[in-house]
């Protein structure tokens, strides 16, 4: 397993290394001092797991994260970052404190290895003010615009982020992610039924019961590309 | 506020004159019968009287009488209420007179009618003194209650800016990583961390501390940090001699310092050098925390509360004569402390 330690500080990556020197199955891939240098080691070393510090000068880890069209698998380290720590979604991640206790660090890699035995799916980054999630692309039902912002519908979130609906159409995957509307983009492994309404067009129903009407024209080719 | 206060007063006058025009109106109808005139003359009565004992107040608040030494202000008071009461009896005489009926008074009467609406109006304006010192005692109170809250929560951000828990693990993580690179600047790290803490959980930041002491806290401070940050963070202390023997507020200067690490050093992947520096200009005591960076503005997460309390212990203690500004320029932010030289303890 690829990995890169993102710190701003010199010894703290250092103590990670030292730490790390336990779990050989673990292959520290590169260091970067700050996220600027972290973008660009990312894409060299296309890394499975990164170990982030919260704080950095210039761009934080959130900020780092945002910035990434495919997120690795991340632990983020901190000293004492309460604010942060509330900010995002525990479940989702894992996070050391510094200073980290072995133990702690196993715990956490052994948890990232049982995610790993199953196939890898992609992941990205949200952010809706103060609460940030790692999502899986497999979990979003569904994409809704509202002007230069999205909210993504996945388990029982629906946060408004950054972003136009055409910018995440882009990102994802056609033969999943179907442009139901011109508000709506749906999950089609999400699709649990449909219906026609009253107007002659396509509703389709989504798995956490959000229903979405479809356009006259993209009725018609949902209609087809579910005959298929 | 104003609006219950108001309804008090009305409410008051209305029923007081009334209760009392009614009563003297039904004993006066009970000795000499029935007259339209006493209806009217009680009816004028109630009216003249509440508007000269509201001209009386319009008075009292307009030159502030109430605001007064009880020595000066009682005598105006009292003085200006005996007045309104003899107009009143002049106004009750001359209409009796004016109005139809045998209502003329002779002498005694007169006499005995001054008095007893003159002790009517005093008795009036004694209430209005008792109401409105009461009601001044409760703000006090309140004003006191308040005071008392402010201080203990001020107490209760100290402590908690007194330890800061950031800085405490990550003193403690550099440490683990010293104990393998460098046992002796371990050791070096573990005395520091050990005097801070000592520090903070002995000294009450209510307190004056010789700027020498202060400066030790700092330097043990820096220096952890120095470690941490390693060639990102440079120092630079110089105090006078002279500035020295001045007392300052406990962790006065370890919070600006602070500051100067949290929002200048940590933000900058080249670092810097923080700068402290303390001379004394007249009597004064004027000190500098100067580190790269710009202001930025506060955010949510609290950025400026330590400046914030910084300030407010300075005004604690030295009123308006202590001042602590924030300045930026060529890329450098600077923090300059003035406090006055009437605390200066003099050593030897």
């Amino acid at each position: 397993m690829k990995a890169i330690l993102v710190d701003d500080e010199r010894i703290a990556r250092q103590e990670l290394r030292r730490l790390l020197m336990a779990h050989p199955e673990v292959e520290i891939a590169g260091e970067a001092a700050n996220a600027e240098e972290a973008l660009l080691l990312i894409p060299r070393t296309d890394p499975d797991l990164l170990f982030l510090d919260i704080q950095m000068p210039g761009m934080s880890g959130f900020d780092l994260l945002d910035r990434l069209r495919e997120v690795p698998e991340v632990i983020f380290t901190t000293a004492f970052d309460r604010h942060a720590l509330q900010a995002f979604d525990v479940n989702a991640l894992d996070y050391l404190l510094k200073p980290i206790a072995p133990a702690r660090l196993a715990i956490a890699l052994q948890k990232l290895e049982g995610r790993r035995s199953r196939p890898k799916l992609e992941q990205v980054f949200l952010r809706d003010g103060e609460r940030c999630w790692i999502v899986k692309i497999e979990e979003m039902d569904l994409l809704e615009a509202e002007g230069n912002y999205t909210r993504v519908f996945f388990r029982k979130e629906r946060p408004l982020v950054p972003g136009s609906l055409a910018a995440f159409e882009q990102r994802l995957n056609p033969a999943t992610f179907f442009r139901a509307s011109r508000k709506h983009l749906i999950n089609l492994n999400s699709l649990e039924g449909a219906d026609w309404s009253a107007g002659g067009n396509l509703v389709v129903k989504l798995r956490g019961g959000h229903e979405v009407e479809l356009s006259r024209r993209q009725s018609t080719n949902l209609k087809e590309l579910l005959s298929l | 506020m104003k609006l219950k206060i108001n309804y008090l007063y009305w409410t008051c006058q209305i029923l007081g004159w009334g209760g009392y025009s009614a009563i003297g109106f039904a004993i006066t109808t009970f000795y000499i019968g029935w007259h339209p005139a006493v209806v009217v003359g009680f009816g004028l009565f109630l009216l003249y009287s509440i508007a000269l004992t509201h001209l009386l107040r319009v008075q009292i608040k307009r030159r502030g009488w109430l605001l007064l030494p009880a020595v000066r202000g009682l005598p105006r008071i009292f003085g200006s209420a005996i007045f309104v009461g003899l107009i009143e009896t002049i106004l009750i005489v001359t209409l009796a007179q004016v109005l139809p009926g045998e209502n003329s008074f002779d002498r005694t009467a007169i006499v005995s009618t001054a008095g007893g609406v003159t002790f009517v109006t005093c008795t009036w304006a004694a209430m209005y003194v008792g109401i409105n010192w009461n009601r001044r005692y409760r703000q006090a109170q309140l004003r006191e209650v308040q005071l008392q809250l402010t201080l203990r929560q001020a107490e209760l951000r100290a402590l908690q800016a007194q330890v800061n828990p950031h800085f405490l693990f990550n003193s403690l993580n550099t440490i683990r990583g010293m104990v393998v690179e460098d046992p002796a600047r371990a050791q070096h790290m573990i005395t520091s961390l050990a005097s801070l803490l000592r520090r903070a959980l002995q000294s009450s930041r209510a307190q004056l501390v010789p700027l020498a002491d202060e400066m030790d806290a700092v330097a043990d401070y820096l220096s952890l940090e120095a470690t941490r940050f390693e060639e990102r963070l440079q120092v630079s202390l110089e105090i006078d001699p002279d500035a020295r023997k001045f007392t300052v507020p406990a962790m006065l200067v370890q919070t600006l310092v602070e500051n100067a690490v949290k929002h200048g050093i940590s933000q900058l992947s080249s670092g810097g050098t923080v700068c402290v520096r303390g001379i004394q200009n007249h009597d004064a005591l004027v000190l500098e925390v100067k580190n790269p960076g710009k202001i930025r503005d506060p955010d949510p997460s609290g950025t400026h509360t330590g400046l914030d309390n910084a300030r407010e212990r300075l005004r604690l203690f030295y009123g308006d004569r202590a001042t602590l500004e924030l300045s930026e320029s060529n890329g450098a932010v600077t923090a300059t402390v003035l406090i006055p030289g009437i605390v200066r303890k003099e050593t030897g």
